[in-house]
């Protein structure tokens, strides 16, 4: 009974409004109106998602409209984002269409410490390459080259 | 088992909806053209054609398809042309069905009358 | 629990049997199997009760097990019912265990309470 594990998935055709919760692996390929958190979720050509998803693996290939929080997103060919998407890793492939805000997830932390390490040099911080070339810009104790 | 029979029948066709696992949804749920399986946690509506609950689901709301097979648990309103409940299955509340089976051992508490006598 | 075969719709060893062309008005109550295939306009009470296909009953049906292969317009109270293709039920369903074959006609209330053996 178990063939597919605990994967969820909408097929094309099935229209689903409303919220999700405590999905691991989800596929859409029909129409989708909710907010979800889940693992991994999968857009397929055919699929519509309207609303936010935070995971960590997203494969778009369909259409997505709304605020996206993943670790990795994968967007192909056919894939179409709007809205806005917080991504830590990104692939992106010819033909995919990214009309949306996309920001490369700063954690925290490291918003802070690059806070921190500015105000420190009074210069934003040098590439390690750039130093290694010009050393006058070497502004801030770093881990030398 | 029906249950089995009806796995056979709509196998893992790509457009079949199937809800599973841990899961809890909530919402209105359309089918479209092809069956839908859940076997999570479902709060709301679903309209489709084939609707299967197995064992472990759990759906409370109104559910509204041709033929609706029920393994699992399933509390609200149900309307469909055609029943089956299996030994697993457990149905309260109202049912509109005009073909009706209900296997040894399912649980059935409410009612069930004819679809025709109720207009839609 | 209940295997799938406990209830058959092959008739008990039938102490009872009410034939087609009798019409009844009024109770009956037997404490052993009956075949029922007349016409009831009343209660019946029963151990092992077989509804034929030709027996119409409008009344109150209480019995450890039911099978209806006809009709009945009223009330069932039994442990185990079992309604088979051409039964026709309308009314309340008051059991412990349900079987209903595909093709019968109910339009019933289910409830599920103890029945006292009468």
């Amino acid at each position: 009974m178990d063939k597919l594990g605990s994967k969820t998935i909408i097929g094309a055709g099935s229209t689903f409004i409303g919220k999700i919760a405590k999905a691991r692996v989800i596929e859409v390929h029909g129409k989708v109106n909710a907010d979800l958190t889940a693992e991994k979720v999968t857009i397929g050509e055919d699929g519509h998602f309207d609303g936010s998803i935070c995971a960590e693996l997203v494969v778009v290939s369909g259409h997505y409209k709304g605020k996206m929080q993943a670790g990795s997103v994968w967007a192909t060919a056919t894939a179409s984002i709007s809205g806005k998407l917080h991504y830590k890793t990104l692939q992106m492939d010819r033909g995919a269409a990214l009309n949306c805000h996309i920001i490369h997830n700063w954690t925290e932390k490291n918003a802070i410490a690059a806070q921190t390490d500015k105000d420190d040099a009074g210069l934003p911080l040098a590439k390690t390459s750039d130093k290694a070339k010009n050393g006058a810009l070497q502004t801030s104790p770093e881990k030398g080259a | 088992m029906s249950a089995k029979t009806y796995e056979q029948t709509t196998s893992l066709h790509e457009d079949t909806t199937y809800i599973m696992g841990d899961v809890i949804m909530e919402g209105s749920l359309n089918g479209g053209d092809h069956p839908v399986v859940i076997d999570c946690q479902f709060n709301g509506d679903i309209t489709a054609i084939d609707v299967i609950i197995r064992e472990q689901a759990k759906v409370t709301g109104a559910v509204k398809a041709k033929t609706a097979v029920i393994n699992g648990h399933f509390n609200g309103n149900l309307v469909c042309e055609s029943l089956n409940v299996t030994a697993t299955g457990i149905v309260e509340g109202e049912v509109q069905a005009n073909a009706l089976s209900i296997d040894l051992g399912a649980e059935v508490i409410g009612s069930i009358s004819r679809k025709n006598t109720k207009s839609k | 629990m209940f295997g799938k075969n406990s209830i058959s719709p092959a008739a008990p060893l039938s102490h009872s049997q009410i034939n087609e062309d009798v019409r009844i008005t009024g109770a009956i109550t037997v404490s052993e199997p009956l075949v029922m295939a007349g016409q009831l306009d009343g209660d019946i009470k029963a151990d092992n009760l077989h509804i034929l296909s030709t027996a119409i009953i409008i009344g109150d049906v209480t019995a450890q097990s039911v099978t209806v292969d006809g009709r009945v317009i009223g009330s069932i109270a039994a442990d185990k019912v079992y309604l088979s293709t051409t039964a026709h039920f309308e009314g309340q369903l008051n059991c412990q265990g349900i079987a209903i074959d595909n093709g019968a006609y109910v339009d019933a209330k289910f409830t599920k309470e103890l029945v006292t053996n009468g």
